[in-house]
């Protein structure tokens, strides 16, 4: 959309269904990402997920931290994902 | 409101203040995203209506084909169209007039009068949950938002009244006669120029306060600009929630098996929250095409009006599966009832607290509740669209 300057990177958008290699229960495989030039700040995927993402004082969202997902927090992660309005937020592999 | 001609046929000559469209609007959607899908209307000097959600998304990120110089579409343009950023701007200004305003209604700012709207609620339901029957568009949702702005800008809760009177005036009556849209505009920019003289020098906590502080580059906001946003503040707090809440209420009022599921299972309220903002999204938005540019297959020539129905486009069956029914464990939800790109609601978070607020405070007193005659049900016109009369019956 001509408004962002580039398309949307939909090849990045992994959908990644659970299935985690025993042992390896506790090394994050997934990553979220906010795209700055997206979010329009909805809070849609804060609210979701408050432990993987963190506002700032206007209200727009950023991962927390690394934006490294904990395995027990993986299906939240996808919530966020699939409730962005703005197709804003995106889960891409690799720890 | 004069009478008007019947729309002859929804794709060619629609009418959103047509009585049928403003009852039940759902199956002419339905009807257009099959059809058309981008409607068209000679009536309001010329008028599209895109149906699907694609359409809607692509129109709300194009600033360069389409400008919120004008968000309503009227019988007749208002020359020059009153400005009320930022929801009436276009950028580069847009960045400017909304930043100021984001700060405070942040999911923190917002958390932060949760208390105060919960023991509005339970105050409300004390004065009639006695007598086993209420309006409760009247008596419970309008006063919600009312007073909860009302506290935000500084201003008194008790002048409620006024205020949804000039809402009315601007947005359903005046649709139809610019006069009366320019004299509650008139009569709102005086009121607030007499709230920005008493605060002289001598600021409060308040937003209203809040603003003549802001600073851009060592200048404070112009005070055209200070006063549409302020007129702004209390149109869009106050009957979009009012609406939210009615229309959810309506919803729960005749699905009793999800008023108990939700009264169950109060878990499941944020969800709910989001579904019934989904089905029953109350705002739509307008456009002026500026560029002429192709939607969904229409050419729309400038000067020409868009109504840019989020609630049209929430109801699209290609996003969201069985998008007429309501679903309220749909963990999948990207609605679009705060808008989509630059003009995402600023008052979104607040909206979201005072609707989920409002459900759990009557749930936990009236699980049960019913209409008390559904003829006497009637909806708001034009703009935003809500229950203004709920007669409900209840034992509790």
């Amino acid at each position: 959309m001509h408004l962002f300057g580039y398309h949307r990177p939909a090849l990045r958008c992994l959908r990644v269904r659970g299935t985690v290699k025993m042992g390896m229960s506790d090394q994050p495989k997934l990553r979220i990402r906010v795209e700055p030039e997206r979010c329009q700040g909805h809070n849609r995927c804060h609210a979701i997920a408050p432990e993987l993402f963190e506002l700032d004082d206007y209200g727009y969202s950023r991962a927390a931290g690394d934006g490294a997902v904990p395995p027990r927090l993986e299906d939240k992660a996808r919530l966020a994902v699939k409730n962005c309005p703005e197709h804003a937020v995106h889960l891409t592999k690799g720890g | 409101m004069s009478a008007r001609a019947p729309s002859k046929d929804w794709a060619t000559d629609f009418d959103h203040t047509d009585p049928r469209w403003i009852e039940d609007p759902f199956p002419i959607w339905d009807e257009l995203r099959s059809r058309c899908p981008v409607a068209h209307t000679e009536r309001f000097q010329g008028a599209y209506f895109p149906s699907r959600y694609a359409d809607v998304r692509e129109i709300a990120y194009d600033t360069e084909h389409f400008s919120s110089r004008r968000v309503v579409v009227r019988e007749e343009r208002i020359e020059p169209p009153p400005p009320s950023p930022p929801i009436t701007s276009d950028p580069p200004d847009h960045r400017l007039a909304r930043m100021p305003l984001l700060p405070a209604f942040n999911p923190r700012a917002v958390e932060r009068l949760t208390p105060r709207t919960r023991n509005l609620c339970m105050e409300l339901i004390d004065r009639f949950i006695g007598k086993g029957r209420c309006d409760a568009a009247v008596d419970y949702a309008q006063h919600i938002p009312t007073c909860v702005i009302a506290h935000m800008l500084g201003v008194p809760e008790e002048e409620g009244d006024q205020f949804r009177l000039w809402i009315k005036q601007a947005l359903e009556e005046g649709i139809h006669d610019n006069a009366k849209t320019l004299e509650a505009l008139k009569e709102m920019t005086a009121y607030f120029k007499q709230e920005i003289a008493v605060r002289g020098t001598r600021r409060g906590e308040d937003l209203i306060s809040f603003l003549l502080e802001v600073r851009h580059e060592g200048k404070p906001l112009d005070e055209a600009g200070l006063l549409g946003t302020l007129r702004l503040l209390l149109i869009a707090g106050i009957d979009t929630t009012w609406s939210a809440i009615g229309a959810s209420l309506w919803h729960l009022a005749t699905h009793p098996r999800d008023a108990a599921r939700l009264a169950a299972e109060p878990e499941l309220m944020d969800t709910a929250v989001e579904e019934l903002l989904r089905a029953y999204a109350p705002v739509t938005m307008a456009r002026e095409v500026i560029k002429e540019v192709e939607i969904g297959g229409c050419r729309m020539k400038p000067g020409h009006m868009v109504l840019l129905s989020f609630p049209a486009a929430n109801r699209d069956p290609e996003v969201f599966a069985d998008a007429d029914k309501v679903v309220l464990d749909r963990a999948e939800n990207r609605h679009a009832a705060f808008g989509l790109g630059i003009h995402r609601c600023v008052g979104s978070n607040l909206a979201r607290m005072e609707l989920r607020v409002a459900l759990e405070a009557w749930l936990r007193r009236i699980p049960q509740f019913r209409l008390e005659d559904p003829q006497a049900v009637t909806w708001s016109e034009g703009t935003v669209r809500g229950p203004r009369r709920l007669p409900v019956q209840f034992s509790t």
